[in-house]
């Protein structure tokens, strides 16, 4: 848990929630009866929409005790497919509900063609693909009513078609349209070992005051390049570059994504918490362990590769 | 090469890595290599990173399904699981931006699968994997469904024994007939022990909800018949043809009070039930 206060003269379109873990169905015996001491949690949307049981009857009772987060992997914000206006009036009337301090989702898109791959798909950073995008948040923002904040995803592939990085595709869309920024810095590292680029440039690039939400994970780095696993606790790096991150946005919304091998409920909070320690302990010049120009000639069978994006824990409802 | 539209662009890549023909009628793909479209220069290769992609979106969706059936998958083969299942959702993708979908049909076409490879009518094990696979499906759909957990039970009290006209289905019940005893069988799997496959009778259940717990109760045929009319339509009478012997139909007040208490059946629907408590 974190108590801080902003910095002096910094405005925050939204609150600093301090320190918060994902509420996954593994936990939710143990957070109910035991009301840890975690400052918020951030749920995924789809997995409380439609389900009218154990799920939602623990969601209302965690709302009423902590603030919460919705964060969605559904809304596909980039496809080439007409907007789902029954999914948005599913997450509005959920919203309507439980009240959640703010609405997330991913600058990706899940499928095309009435097809929804569950995955969060990478977008070609161009401009036509902007204006896509920039049209489509304001319609979400206008039919929920509220500010759409969105999350940078990691990514495996670059498109040919670019017209500019993904920072500054992020920087020109809060620009076009108010939308706010979740920033995961865990996402920036592992693109940028995938593709080659400084992470610092990425985060130099982002309008800070837009970023209201921090994610940190683990993930699983197969030296020539890292897979988004959220299966671990945070690397050094990672943290390090959250630190970083830190020092423009001041305190922010700070969220451990943890989803696939879920440790204990303790676990978790011990690891969230190690992130004050990072900010007290941030030194520059910042340095990596491993190069972010990977390690090329190393073989790795890609069908050991772990999976990224993990979903399996959304299926587990039952009480 | 003209550049390729956003649309041109997802339309390729979700091909490549779905590996499904696209739907009649559609936009067409391009037959473009990935070295066309993705940029190569980075540390991750092109056909690597699509890799990842493309075995992560068949690996993902198979262990949800393998979550949503996991008796079946333990019972026979993971192997024979993900084989089938592979084939499942290569045939029904998922197009909804829920999970809670993507096994809706899965029993479905274990039926249609197995109805065509079957040589006789008798297929006992093709019978229990089917029904099986219902089974878990139901447990899955109830768990999930409106149920009757925060509903005033007192609105029942002035039934007394006067049954009312019309009675509704808890819209997250439901009613299967199965060909073997299967519940049995499924709660020895979940307690880890290994039984053996249970043999051909006919039974039925009630897959229902108490106390956000998922219950399956054993059913006489009658009272499953009378549930069955009851969800096709709320009018208690006249009595389907099948209840009307005077020995079933003397029991029917009874049972139908007892399955208020287990949160089977209500006096409005569950709606109006909602509103009226609030
Ligand atoms: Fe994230």
């Amino acid at each position: 848990m974190r108590h801080t206060t902003p910095k002096v003269g910094q405005h925050k379109p939204l609150p600093d929630l301090g320190l918060g873990v994902g509420l996954r169905p593994q936990h939710f015996n143990h957070v109910l009866a035991e009301q840890p001491a975690v400052d918020w949690f951030e749920v995924i949307t789809e997995n409380f929409m439609e389900d009218y049981g154990w799920s939602r009857h623990v969601l209302h009772n965690v709302s009423e005790r902590y603030p919460v987060v919705f964060h969605g992997v559904s809304l596909s914000i980039g496809s080439s497919d007409p907007l789902n206006r029954s999914y948005l009036d599913g997450v509005k009337k959920l919203a309507n509900e439980v009240s959640p301090r703010w609405v997330s989702d991913h600058l990706c898109w899940t499928g095309t063609l009435g097809r929804n791959s569950h995955d969060l798909l990478p977008l070609p950073f161009t401009e036509e693909c902007l204006d896509h995008v920039a049209a489509r948040v304001c319609q979400v923002q206008d039919h929920l009513e509220r500010p759409l904040v969105l999350e940078n995803p990691s990514s495996y592939v670059q498109f040919k078609s670019k017209d500019m990085t993904e920072w500054e595709f992020l920087t020109a869309l809060t620009e076009r349209t108010e939308c706010l920024l979740l920033l995961d810095v865990n996402n920036v590292y592992v693109s940028a070992r995938n593709h080659g680029f400084d992470p610092t440039d990425f985060i130099d690039g982002v309008p800070s005051d837009r970023i209201v939400q921090v994610h940190v994970a683990g993930h699983t780095d197969n030296g020539a390049h890292c897979i988004d696993t959220h299966d671990s606790a945070v690397c050094d790096d990672v943290w390090q570059l959250y630190a970083y991150l830190c020092r423009s946005t001041g305190p922010v919304s700070t969220l451990l994504e943890w989803d696939a091998n879920i440790p204990a409920f303790s676990d978790l909070l011990a690891e969230v918490n190690k992130a004050s320690l990072a900010i007290e302990n941030f030194c520059e010049p910042l340095t990596w362990p491993t190069t972010m120009e990977g390690r090329p000639g190393e073989f790795v069978d890609i069908r050991n590769d772990s999976l990224s994006t993990p979903l399996e824990f959304l299926m587990t409802s039952r009480r | 090469m003209t550049s390729p539209t956003l649309a041109e662009i997802q339309t390729w890549f979700q091909h490549i890595n779905t590996r499904l023909p696209d739907r009649s009628g559609q936009r067409e793909f391009s037959g473009w290599e990935i070295d066309d479209i993705l940029d190569d220069s980075g540390p991750l290769n092109a056909q690597h990173g699509t890799a990842i992609y493309g075995n992560g979106y068949m690996a993902r969706l198979l262990g949800c399904l393998a979550a949503e059936f996991p008796t079946l998958r333990q019972a026979f083969s993971t192997e024979w699981f993900d084989h089938v299942a592979q084939q499942y959702l290569s045939r029904y993708p998922p197009t909804e931006p829920s999970l809670t979908t993507l096994g809706s049909r899965f029993p479905a076409f274990l039926q249609e699968e197995l109805s065509a490879t079957s040589l006789t009518a008798d297929d006992t094990a093709g019978q229990f994997i089917v029904d099986l696979a219902r089974l878990e499906r139901a447990i899955s759909e109830t768990s999930r469904g409106q149920g009757t957990e925060n509903i005033d039970y007192l609105a029942f009290a002035h039934w007394g024994s006067i049954i009312p006209s019309s009675v509704y289905l808890a819209p997250n019940l439901r009613l299967l007939k199965l060909r073997s005893n299967i519940v049995p069988f499924l709660h020895a799997m979940s307690n880890r022990q290994n039984p053996s496959f249970p043999e051909s009778c006919e039974k039925y259940v009630v897959v229902c909800r108490r106390n956000f717990q998922v219950c399956l109760d054993p059913v006489e045929w009658w009272q499953y018949e009378l549930l069955q009319h009851l969800k096709q339509s709320p009018t208690v009478q006249p009595w389907p043809d099948t209840l009307a012997s005077s020995e079933i139909a003397a029991r029917i007040p009874v049972w139908l009070l007892l399955s208020t208490e287990r949160g089977y059946i209500l006096d409005r629907p569950l709606r109006a039930l909602q509103q009226s408590n609030h």
